[in-house]
């Protein structure tokens, strides 16, 4: 999906109420397609606290909502209301807890994470905030801020370049997965192309031409690269962040 | 190059974690503590013959499974869970973590601790 979709989203009309309960319905599925057996249970229980702290809106978000889990992939959610207790369930759970007024600075502060899930996560429910925010996103043209994630994809290949030369191979492997997903992200972004899950990313850069990031992103979450591969990996990454040009200072939606 | 011991790696993490400890850049800093820890933590349980995956959460699980094995006399899970959510908002969002009501010097003391038990793991 890239931004012409999202800004074709019936949703996006206040007068659409079928069309949103649709895609309600829609993500309802989706969430029993995606979810393996033995997250059902834990799912549950974080809907659940949810609705007890009376929260506004919850979002399964990441690999999961994708149906793109990999080994080493969390199970996510943005909750839009209090925090709930989450110390006593699995620890692959992640819930990122914000009130609606965060949401919206968020989003208009050109923060890529909110924007994903309100564009690709599944909702669990929604008192409206979601659909609001989905409103934001479309009137307001907002894309998440290049310049912030290609200055937060510069600082982590230095951390994974300095990483790879500790000869951790296992500590090097996190970061430069973490450091070439950040490139990737920024770089596609800048491509006009939104990001989708991290699976997904190698194909999204293999499309837009650079394959060899692509693939050394691959073996960072499919295999066991040697350091020797990732620090070439780090390389390919600042080739991603050089081929996005100077920063514009401009957090804006790309011209298609 | 040939692989260096765990218990090794953990000191030299923590080594390059204390000066980012002591100027406050957290990105540094938790980054190479959450990598000194698990490390750590990997070091024991590879002394003891207990299987480590690649996941965060499971070094987690791996850590209270020390602790409760009279292995490790402190429960090192915790400050794992908060290290690496920690870093994830360090390094993704570029925001000040969350460290609860620890602070940074009192995380990095833990991750000595265990650094150094670590240590006395690989030396018997």
């Amino acid at each position: 999906m890239n931004v012409k979709d999202v800004l074709a989203a019936p949703w996006a009309s206040s007068t659409e109420d079928d069309a949103w309960r649709r895609k309600v319905e829609a993500d309802a599925d989706q969430i029993e397609r995606c979810l393996p057996p033995e997250l059902e249970q834990l799912h549950g229980l974080v809907a659940e606290r949810a609705r007890l702290v009376n929260a506004k809106a919850l979002i399964l978000s990441g690999s999961t909502a994708r149906r793109r889990r990999t080994a080493i992939s969390d199970l996510d959610y943005h909750l839009v209301g209090p925090r709930i207790e989450t110390k006593d369930l699995s620890r692959e759970l992640d819930v990122h807890a914000l009130s609606e007024e965060k949401l919206e600075s968020e989003l208009l502060a050109g923060d890529d994470f909110v924007q994903w899930s309100l564009r690709f996560g599944c909702v669990v429910f929604d008192d409206g905030t979601v659909r609001n925010g989905l409103r934001l996103i479309a009137e307001r043209r907002l894309w998440p801020d290049i310049d912030r994630k290609r200055a937060h994809a510069a600082k982590s290949l230095h951390l994974a370049a300095r990483f790879v030369d500790t000869g951790d191979e296992d500590g090097a492997v996190v970061q430069v997965r973490t450091a070439l997903s950040l490139a990737s992200r920024a770089r596609l972004l800048g491509a006009g192309v939104f990001p989708l899950s991290r699976a997904e990313l190698p194909a999204q850069l293999q499309a837009i031409g650079h394959v060899q990031a692509a693939q050394a992103l691959a073996a960072t979450i499919y295999g066991s690269p040697s350091l020797a591969e990732l620090a070439a990996g780090v390389r390919y990454g600042e080739e991603l962040v050089a081929a996005m040009g100077e920063p514009t200072n401009v957090a804006g939606y790309p011209e298609q | 190059m040939s692989p260096k011991a765990k218990a090794q790696l953990a000191r030299e993490h923590l080594d390059r974690a204390l000066p980012a400890v002591a100027i406050e850049d957290y990105t540094e800093a938790v980054t190479w503590l959450f990598a000194a820890l698990e490390a750590a933590i990997v070091a024991v349980a590879e002394h003891h013959r207990i299987d480590t995956q690649k996941q965060h959460w499971k070094k987690a699980d791996v850590a209270k499974e020390l602790h409760n094995s009279a292995i490790l006399a402190h429960d090192f899970s915790d400050t794992l869970d908060v290290l690496n959510e920690a870093r994830k908002i360090a390094i993704y969002e570029g925001d000040v973590p969350d460290l609860g009501d620890q602070s940074l010097e009192d995380i990095a003391a833990g991750v000595e601790t265990a650094v150094e038990l670590a240590e006395q793991a690989g030396a018997r």
